[in-house]
């Protein structure tokens, strides 16, 4: 086999590697569920904090972010878009996990758990609402989508970070201007592009997944009143 | 291409290249501040958590102090999730500052063309007014002003095609004024040509009066001699004056005098 066909299988190779690690994570789906107030809720979410992509960042001291995004399109042909956001921080000094967790209806649940495995529990017991309380779903099948994507830190964490490293640039300025040092003619010269990028810079911090999941389910939603039934379908 | 053209292109690549690079050192210089290579180094990043170890173990060791290393750990804490922050987004900073530099580069190659292309279309503009004056200069046409006022080598050749229009009117000038003088000197060689013949006829008229004279008198030396005498006498000094100017006319070249002098020293030279 010559090299250039092994660089043309190269990526065919990777995502069947990617997809055999995940295909444990893919196989379970989580259970959606109305809730007694009609609430579309989500439950039983898949362990994914032990993937190998996660369980590393849990403990970094940084925000975990699980940003949960639900597509439904119910009986009726309804598309409407839901979701739910779980923020897991694990706290060094104190060394519990501190979590919490955010549903569509924009209650907050905290807890503070000591352990790894309590907080892989607790996320398995997680039922969270992901449509809005007013949404009510026709009769019938309701397709769902539900997209995960674990950021690495969380909002506030990068809007300091970017202020932090924007005050450090500022702080540098004004040191220099003090101490009174002549700019080479090299960084006078080049004194717009520096603006630009220190512009460039502090913006250039963003949240970019660390891994995505996504889980496709059914609900079967019973006349109002009769509650629902989620077929578990490939 | 032409030697010139082809150290021109160098030239301009070599300039093009020199300020790519010094754009990427003064960026590379910056990329890679302390703030940013030291601190994401996985040594420095080590080194914070086992400062947050210790702040922890101090605390345990020391009650009292323990509010104080518990602010110092949050101090480091947050100095280390920033840091880790800043190392997982370095391949988006590093993109970004190279997506800049190469803008900032691609500006520079298409200024640095932009220039490069106006002054080959100037130059080329410039070529064919010097080609404009060359073919006015070789239909004939005199004080040929090409407008050139550059130092440069078109500039220089220029001033020749200029000077040379100015040389060129300067001998045609010339040469019509010898041209009218040459004329002239016709007219009065002509003119004097047909007073000397009458003259000459005249001369011989007078001596042969003046023999005629001469014999009647016998020699007599008498009053009436005497104005015989200077009577004979006027036409030979008529003539010998004539012979004289003449003489004086054929030795000297003809000065470039206005044709009205001229026409004055002929006709009042035998008067």
């Amino acid at each position: 086999m010559t090299a250039r066909a092994l660089l043309a299988l190269a990526p065919a190779l990777a995502a069947a590697a990617a997809l055999a690690r995940a295909a444990p994570l893919l196989a379970e789906r989580p259970v959606f569920e109305l809730g007694a107030d009609g609430v579309l809720v989500m439950a039983s979410v898949p362990d994914v904090l032990s993937n190998a992509e996660v369980k590393p960042r849990l403990t970094s001291g940084l925000t975990t972010s699980f940003v949960f995004e639900v597509a439904a399109t119910d009986a009726g042909g309804r598309k409407l878009k839901g979701g739910g956001l779980v923020e897991i921080r694990y706290e060094l000094w104190d060394e519990v996990f501190l979590v919490t967790a955010t549903g569509a209806d924009g209650r907050q649940r905290r807890d503070s758990l000591p352990s790894l495995d309590r907080l892989v529990g607790w996320w398995r017991g997680l039922k969270l609402p992901v449509l809005a309380p007013g949404v009510r779903l026709a009769a019938g099948s309701c397709r769902l989508v539900l997209a995960l994507s674990v950021l690495p830190f969380s909002r506030a964490e990068q809007s300091e970070t970017q202020s932090w490293l924007s005050r450090s640039v500022a702080d540098e300025r004004a040191a220099a201007a003090r101490a009174g040092e002549t700019p080479s003619p090299a960084a006078a010269a080049t004194a717009p592009l520096s603006g630009v990028l220190d512009l460039l810079v502090p913006t250039s911090i963003k949240r970019r997944s660390v891994v995505d999941f996504e889980w496709r389910s059914v609900l079967r939603v019973r006349a109002a009143g009769a509650g629902a039934d989620a077929e578990r379908r490939p | 291409m032409s030697p010139p053209r082809t150290a021109a292109a160098l030239v301009t690549l070599a300039a093009l290249l020199a300020a790519a690079l010094l754009l990427f050192e003064v960026g590379a210089r910056q990329l890679t501040g302390a703030w940013f290579t030291f601190g994401v180094h996985p040594e420095v990043l080590r080194q914070l958590e086992l400062s947050l170890a210790d702040q922890k173990r101090l605390a345990g060791l020391d009650a009292a102090g323990a509010a104080r290393y518990h602010r110092r750990f949050a101090a480091i804490e947050s100095l280390l999730g920033r840091l880790r922050i800043l190392e997982y987004n370095r391949d988006e900073v590093v993109g970004r500052y190279q997506a800049a530099l190469l803008i900032v580069f691609g500006a520079l190659a298409a200024a640095a063309a932009g220039v490069y292309l106006a002054g080959k279309v100037r130059q080329q503009a410039r070529l064919d007014r010097l080609r404009a004056a060359l073919a006015r200069l070789s239909a004939g046409e005199v004080d040929v002003e090409v407008g050139e006022r550059r130092r440069d080598l078109i500039g220089r050749v220029g001033a020749m095609v200029e000077e040379t229009s100015r040389a060129m009117a300067r001998d045609r000038r010339r040469l019509a004024s010898l041209e009218n003088l040459a004329a002239w000197q016709e007219a009065a060689r002509r003119q004097a040509h047909e007073m000397r013949t009458p003259l000459t006829a005249a001369r011989l008229d007078l001596g042969h009066l003046h023999g005629l004279l001469l014999g009647e008198d016998g020699g007599g030396d008498g009053g009436d001699g005497g104005r015989r005498r200077e009577a004979c006498s006027w036409p030979t000094a008529c003539s010998r004056r004539s012979t004289a100017w003449a003489a004086s006319r054929r030795r000297s070249p003809p000065s470039p005098a206005s044709p009205s002098r001229a026409s004055a020293a002929t006709t009042s030279g035998p008067s």
